[in-house]
């Protein structure tokens, strides 16, 4: 972005410097038009790491859910007694696990559980983070308060035990875990948003709509919200790492996605944990390996977004 | 400070009994304590269960069961389990001590492995050394418990073994038929903690390097160098004094974790603490016991926050109550 910029000013005096910065920025503005869109896109190019996880966690997300769909409907689920721990060999690239399943397969299908709970329940957590925090921020007084000190009484809760129990309530299964993880992952969301609002909601801009007799709600979803949509679409990435997290460690202590159902997060949870260890690890490797791997891939998205997105680095 | 403190503590109260009552609303609607107890039970009868339920008081009116267990733990009575029929004090008391040594071990060891790698890596930033340190603490930043869990088990019990060298154990705070001395003790200590550690460590040193990195550039720093003062001193007296103050609030706010335990951790190495029995009383919905360990570990979150956040008023004199 330096480009726009004069390298250096010293030894001129300040008024020939402005002159050429803003001779610079004539140039610059005649050649292209850049919306802030197209900038955040160029950032996010600057930065390699996060453009080859986009690259790879779409590919990962496209194997998984094309390939998923291709395997016949029941794979992967029934026992087969001879085929019992294998190690990986051509047939079986991952090996068998204990009821001798292809670990592969199991992969893709797990993956797809995985991936569809990861995004959807970052989904659940970012609609309801952002609404309470944009109600919360935006009328503040009393609403606020009660809004914060829900907020706050869910976070006195350890995680990871109310993940557990509001699972045993709603009942194991795809759809419940996902409900489950998307309502205890929003407090975050809620508090960033409302911070963004608090800052928001005395500009001009919102003054001035105000003044010409828009409705509160129009206010909130039409003029502030588009202008915190920067700090939510990193909370959401980052959220779904979260999610596949949530539900990888649910599903490990065997509270989330029940077998013979595949999820990665039940994949590495192999009845007895050592003796999988000693006698066949592939069965844990490879699963523990794309949770591991997807989850890095996400978060380096999501830090990639927010120097992309960040008006405030000069990437 | 004072009228800050009441305040606090005032809207803190209603906000344990209110989580403690929801708590017990959805620990009940997990299911029935007691059908889980006589599930299998081929001779019991419609009576025994009737029997049962009154034994423990669950033929009353749910409000009243939660005023019941609230009057007792005001009198410090958590009642006693519905498996084993123990005080839900002493089973707690016994894995909380169990707990504390895992935890308060791995607490100690992170900040030991954090602290010196993020003050070199933001003191030398863009070094090699700050490289690998950023990159490395991304990684074990994503890193999922049981993996680093199970690889560390893999390779230093399991593949240590068929090697021939000296392995670690893989679980538990002792062998089963071994000695219990303190050094079976530490040996057993080691993979678990490292787990812990390691993971955690990420996180501190993402969190205190750019909070030193942010002190660095504050202007009192570059006054502190114009007049003259030695860098050690400048380091020593300005950036770390500043650089600490986020940091301590969190690990003010990690305290209140130890005692809950790492469930997952817990859970791979065998480690009888608090999370083990929860995961284990869980299964049984015992709720007397779940109820214990829950009312423990949010009453601590509540009393650490509140501590942080006085802590944080009274390091920063900048900040003001309200």
């Amino acid at each position: 972005m330096d480009r726009t910029q004069p390298k250096s000013t010293a030894g001129q005096s300040g008024a020939t410097a402005d002159v050429r910065a803003q001779l610079q920025a004539e140039e610059a503005s005649t050649r292209e038009t850049l919306s802030p869109w197209k900038i955040t896109r160029r950032r996010f190019m600057r930065h390699r790491l996060a453009v080859a996880s986009l690259v790879f966690f779409t590919l990962l997300v496209a194997t998984v859910f094309i390939w998923g769909a291709l395997l016949p409907e029941g794979t992967a689920r029934t026992a087969d007694y001879d085929l019992i721990r294998q190690p990986p060999s051509l047939q079986h690239p991952m090996g068998t696990d204990q009821a001798g399943s292809d670990v592969m397969q199991r992969i893709i299908l797990g993956g797809r559980v995985s991936l569809t709970v990861g995004i959807l329940a970052m989904a659940i957590s970012i609609l309801l983070g952002t609404l309470v925090g944009a109600v919360a921020g935006y009328f503040g007084g009393g609403v606020d308060n009660v809004l914060m000190r829900i907020v706050d009484l869910m976070l006195s809760i350890p995680s990871l035990f109310l993940l557990i129990i509001l699972a045993g309530v709603i009942g194991p299964g795809m759809r419940t875990i996902i409900l489950v993880i998307g309502i205890t992952g929003w407090m975050g969301v809620a508090r960033i948003v409302r911070a963004n609002f608090l800052s928001l909601k005395n500009k001009e801009f919102v003054e001035a709509a105000r003044s010409i007799g828009v409705r509160d709600f129009p206010i909130i979803f039409k003029h502030i919200l588009p202008n915190s949509v920067a700090p939510i679409i990193v909370a959401a990435t980052l959220g779904v790492a979260g999610a596949i997290l949530s539900e990888a460690y649910v599903s490990f202590l065997g509270f989330g996605i029940q077998p013979p159902q595949p999820s990665w997060g039940n994949m590495v949870s192999p009845g007895s944990f050592l003796l999988t260890i000693t006698q066949a690890p592939w069965i844990i490797l490879f699963p523990g390996l794309m949770i591991t791997i997807t989850v890095l891939t996400v978060n380096f998205i999501g830090d990639g977004l927010r120097d992309a997105l960040d008006p405030f680095s000069r990437l | 400070m004072v009228r800050y403190i009441t305040r606090r503590v005032l809207i803190a109260i209603p906000m344990l009994l209110l989580i403690t009552l929801i708590l017990f609303y959805a620990i009940f609607a997990v299911g029935d304590p007691v059908a889980r107890l006589t599930a299998g039970n081929p001779r019991i009868t419609e009576q025994d269960i009737a029997r049962i339920k009154q034994n423990f008081g669950l033929d009353k009116p749910r409000p009243l069961q939660y005023l019941v267990w609230l009057g007792n733990v005001v009198r410090g009575d958590f009642g006693e389990s519905i498996v084993s029929r123990e005080p839900v004090s002493s089973m707690i008391g016994r894995r909380l001590g169990n707990t504390l040594i895992l935890m308060g071990t791995a607490f100690v060891v992170t900040q030991l492995i954090a602290i010196p790698i993020a003050l070199v890596s933001a003191l030398r930033q863009y070094s090699w050394f700050d490289y690998l340190v950023t990159g490395l603490s991304f990684v074990f930043y994503s890193f999922p418990v049981f993996f680093l869990g199970f690889m560390l088990l893999w390779i230093f019990s399991v593949k240590f073994n068929q090697w021939g060298l000296p392995s670690l154990p893989s679980g538990k705070m002792y062998d089963v038929r071994g000695e219990r001395n303190l050094f079976e003790l530490v040996k057993h200590l080691v993979l678990p903690v490292l787990t812990l550690a390691l993971l955690s460590a990420a996180g501190y040193v993402r969190y205190l390097r750019a909070s030193v990195l942010e002190v660095l550039g504050q202007d009192y720093i570059r006054t502190a160098r114009a007049k003259g003062l030695w860098n050690a001193l400048v380091i020593r007296r300005h950036v770390l004094k500043n650089a600490a103050l986020p940091v301590v609030t969190i690990m003010i706010l990690e305290l209140a974790s130890l005692f809950s335990g790492a469930i997952v951790t817990e859970s791979i190495f065998a480690w009888p603490g608090m999370g083990s029995l929860f995961i284990d009383a869980m299964g049984d919905i015992d709720y007397p016991v779940l109820m214990g360990v829950l009312f423990i570990a949010t009453s601590l979150v509540i009393i650490f926050n509140l501590i942080a956040d006085i802590a944080y008023a009274y390091l920063d004199p900048r900040i003001s109550y309200s």
